[in-house]
């Protein structure tokens, strides 16, 4: 009994000694199970990392041309969403320039604005806004609505102060209730901020299915130290878990900090998390693993769905956007509760209790896709012959 | 004559190879179906509606119910719950049950009639810069709206005439003309791209395909010889099925974004169809380069993909170009999906004359022309044995 045991220990080691071997002596396998994760983190870091969209080059048509319009204009040039990059005299030069993407909105100051301004008539300008990206668009009607605001606050108040109003009146008078808004975590609204965390998610998984799926395909072609099919797949599972959580160590505790991307909440939660979700993708992929006859398919056919398993988490695209029956299905993947579950935790602070149904769900897709994976390893085992390499017979 | 005829016999060659090869039949016709049905669904409405936020009104009067049902009214956002403190709502939000936080203080509604200026808050969360810029933009207009009827109310109170007033309220009036997507449509912003970023790794993965997979089986000199050892013949020949299938899904996309989704095309149909033909030959242009240098369909496999999928974040659809690290920007000019998305916007929304699209349309034509870098190695790698059978 006690023999038994400790040959069974014996061989889990060297089952985990193999799997080590595999990944590290095919160049294919090491490139996407070890290295694609690290690449691809920092370079999405790189492009996303100085996170806010500032100085948006815009152009001024300022046919007013009076001290009135110029102080409009100097609030559009000092930012910090826009910059005045062009002031020119016609509309058709403003429209060239946008045309060939040298500012990505216009604002045109028509003449008689001042005059209108006096005369106690509502003065009017007019913007061009560019609404195939809503990044940008964003940032240049911020900037005009607020300098239109600040200007006409201060005309309102003069305006008032004129009338025999005192000051404090008349800033009452132009607004009543104000609106204060406050932004809890990532508080720039950083791009790099929001997006890295679901990306890092969602690497893990697809660069698992693809990485285990061409392992797969190799361990069919050669013979394999044979043990018994629960204990196989807990050892390949902990070489995956030891892996990975290198990895997200070295991408949590430098690549993070470098970039200053936010990292709240409790370690504890992060790597319960974690824990779970690289047990339920590695599990998958273990699954899935049985399905592809050669080496270049899983690639070919599993690297386009990575877009589409970012947007089902519902994160980077708003769940409330697209079809709910659509947003269920998509917990069959793994993905889909960690990225909700690790953003929460990981941006906001959250803890574990404050997410407990996308941990519930990933355990539960753990235990399914272990139990897959065993069994796809049993039925293997029952059409190999090859029993010999067993150590234990 | 017989350099048509050679061209044809690869062609056919390929053909057969679809017809008995179920992967290839995946990559070229199944999956870009199914990618592209995908997108519709998911981008089919476009517009972020009732995103869930909650109310702590701790003054709990006429005028504070009046602002919840304003704010519960626009599109954006909906009220779907109300809590008694503000630690009930922040446990709501940790959850993930709402997004936002409105706070409205004890004094209110004392402060509006006492005429003291007052203000309500608005808590975003910051996980989701795209909903969070949905409810800020709302919840504001909301409170602008409430606001302006307060001082509307008290100036005619005060005798001053409707006209006036609005004056008052409001010196400086913006118009904004949205040129490219009136409605801000977020389907509209992100479906085509996504779309075409998916006909783009397929591109790139079939042609690595098509040309490793002969170097991994030791075919290729059964497919030259299909050509009379013409190595153009052969290559053209080969590259054709992905050619017509790829832009046959890109003009499928077209005609879904006009006749599904509604977008209006406001400039030159015909121009931008005609650019496809290059987009999809200049993405193939650049996977033959690759595995060329790669000589391993795996290797070829790997940085082809990874090449494609690069396209879609330097090519600032999601995050603009101009916004990243002076140092990055430079890479965005490395991927034709840059050139074309940007040829896209300008004739299907913004209406940009053609002339501004021309030079475009020749940086398209540059990256069809890189192949003729990589044609001396090309040659030896499908006329060496050496370059064969590796994985």
């Amino acid at each position: 009994m006690k023999s038994a045991n400790s040959c069974n220990i014996n061989s889990f080691f060297a089952v985990v000694r193999q799997e080590f071997k595999m990944i590290f002596t095919d160049s294919g396998v090491l490139l996407i199970l070890v290295f694609a994760m690290l690449i691809y983190t920092t370079i999405y870091s790189l492009a996303y990392g100085n996170e806010v969209v500032r100085n948006v080059a815009i152009a001024v048509v300022d046919d007013d041309n009076s001290p009135t319009s110029r102080t409009l204009v100097n609030g559009l040039r000092s930012g910090p969403n826009t910059e005045v990059r062009y002031e020119v005299s016609t509309l058709a030069e403003a429209k060239s320039l946008f045309y060939s993407r040298d500012v990505f909105g216009v604002v045109v100051i028509p003449d008689g604005f001042e005059r209108d301004v006096f005369a106690g008539k509502v003065a009017n300008i007019a913007t061009i806004l560019d609404g195939s990206h809503l990044l940008l668009y964003r940032q240049v009607l911020e900037q005009a609505t607020k300098d239109a605001l600040t200007n006409g606050a201060t005309i309102e108040v003069m305006r008032l102060v004129s009338k025999g109003a005192n000051d404090i009146e008349a800033m009452e008078i132009a607004q009543p209730v104000a609106y204060d808004g406050h932004t809890l975590h990532n508080p720039s609204m950083g791009y790099g901020s929001f997006v890295m965390p679901s990306i890092v998610v969602v690497i893990i998984q697809q660069t698992l299915l693809i990485g285990l799926a061409m392992l797969g395909v190799r361990r069919r072609e050669r013979p394999m130290i044979q043990l018994n099919p629960i204990m196989s797949v807990v050892a390949k599972i902990l070489v995956y878990m030891i892996i990975y959580g290198i990895n997200l160590t070295i991408i949590l505790g430098i690549v993070w900090p470098i970039f200053g991307f936010p990292y709240e909440g409790e370690t504890s939660d992060v790597i319960v998390v974690f824990a779970l979700y690289i047990i339920a993708s590695s599990a998958l992929g273990l699954s899935l693993s049985h399905l592809f006859a050669k080496r270049e398919t899983p690639l070919m056919l599993l690297l386009w769905s990575s877009v589409p398993i970012l947007l089902l988490a519902g994160v980077s695209y708003p769940k409330e956007a697209f079809p709910g029956w659509l947003y269920i299905l998509g917990k069959i993947f793994p993905s889909s509760s960690a990225v909700n579950a690790y953003v929460n935790i990981g941006t906001a602070g959250a803890s574990l209790t404050d997410v407990s149904t996308d941990v519930v769900i990933l355990l539960i897709l753990a235990i399914v896709y272990t139990t897959i994976a065993i069994l796809a390893e049993k039925s293997m085992l029952s059409h190999n012959i090859h029993i010999s390499d067993n150590q234990c017979v | 004559m017989s350099l048509f005829c050679n061209i044809l016999h690869s062609f056919i060659r390929e053909l057969q190879e679809v017809a008995r090869n179920r992967l290839y039949r995946a990559i070229l016709i199944v999956i870009p179906l199914v990618m592209i049905l995908f997108f519709t669904t998911m981008f089919y409405s476009g517009e972020i509606v009732d995103l869930p936020i909650v109310v702590v009104d701790k003054s709990n009067s006429p005028m504070s119910h009046k602002l919840v049902s304003m704010v519960d009214a626009t599109r954006g956002v909906k009220v779907v719950d109300e809590a008694q403190s503000i630690a009930k709502a922040e446990q709501l939000l940790r959850r993930g049950e709402v997004l936002s936080i409105v706070y409205i203080n004890s004094d209110f509604e004392s402060s509006i009639l006492r005429g003291e200026p007052t203000k309500v808050e608005c808590y975003l969360l910051g996980t989701n810069i795209s909903a969070d810029g949905v409810i800020e933009r709302d919840v504001q207009q909301a409170v602008m709206t409430f606001s302006a009827g307060v001082s509307l109310s008290r100036l005619q109170a005060s005798g001053v005439g409707y006209d006036e007033a609005m004056v008052e309220i409001m010196p400086i009036n913006i118009h904004s003309n949205i040129v490219a997507n009136p409605y801000l449509n977020y389907g509209y912003y992100l479906a085509p791209l996504f779309m075409f970023m998916g006909v783009v790794i397929l591109t790139v993965v079939s042609t690595v395909y098509a040309f490793g997979r002969e170097l991994r089986d030791a075919t290729a000199r059964e497919w030259l010889a299909t050509s009379n050892n013409s190595l153009v013949a052969a290559v053209v020949g080969k590259m054709l099925p992905a050619t017509i299938v790829m832009s046959v899904m890109m003009e499928f996309v077209l005609f879904i974004l006009v006749v599904v989704m509604g977008m209006e095309c406001v400039g030159s149909y015909l121009f931008l169809s005609l650019s496809i033909l290059l987009f999809v030959l200049a993405y193939q242009s650049v996977a033959i380069v690759i595995i060329s240098l790669a000589a391993n369909l795996r290797l070829g496999l790997s940085l082809g993909g990874g090449y494609a999928v690069m396209a879609f974040t330097f090519s600032g659809i999601t995050f603009p170009v101009s916004a990243m690290y002076p140092a990055v920007q430079p890479l965005s000019k490395l991927f034709p999906l840059s050139y074309f998305s940007d040829i896209f916007i300008d004739q299907m929304m913004l209406g940009v004359p053609i002339s501004y699209d021309v030079p475009k349309v020749g940086v398209l034509l540059v990256f069809i022309a890189l192949i003729v870098l990589v044609w001396q190695r090309l040659d030896r790698v499908v006329r060496n044995e050496m370059y064969w059978r590796r994985s």
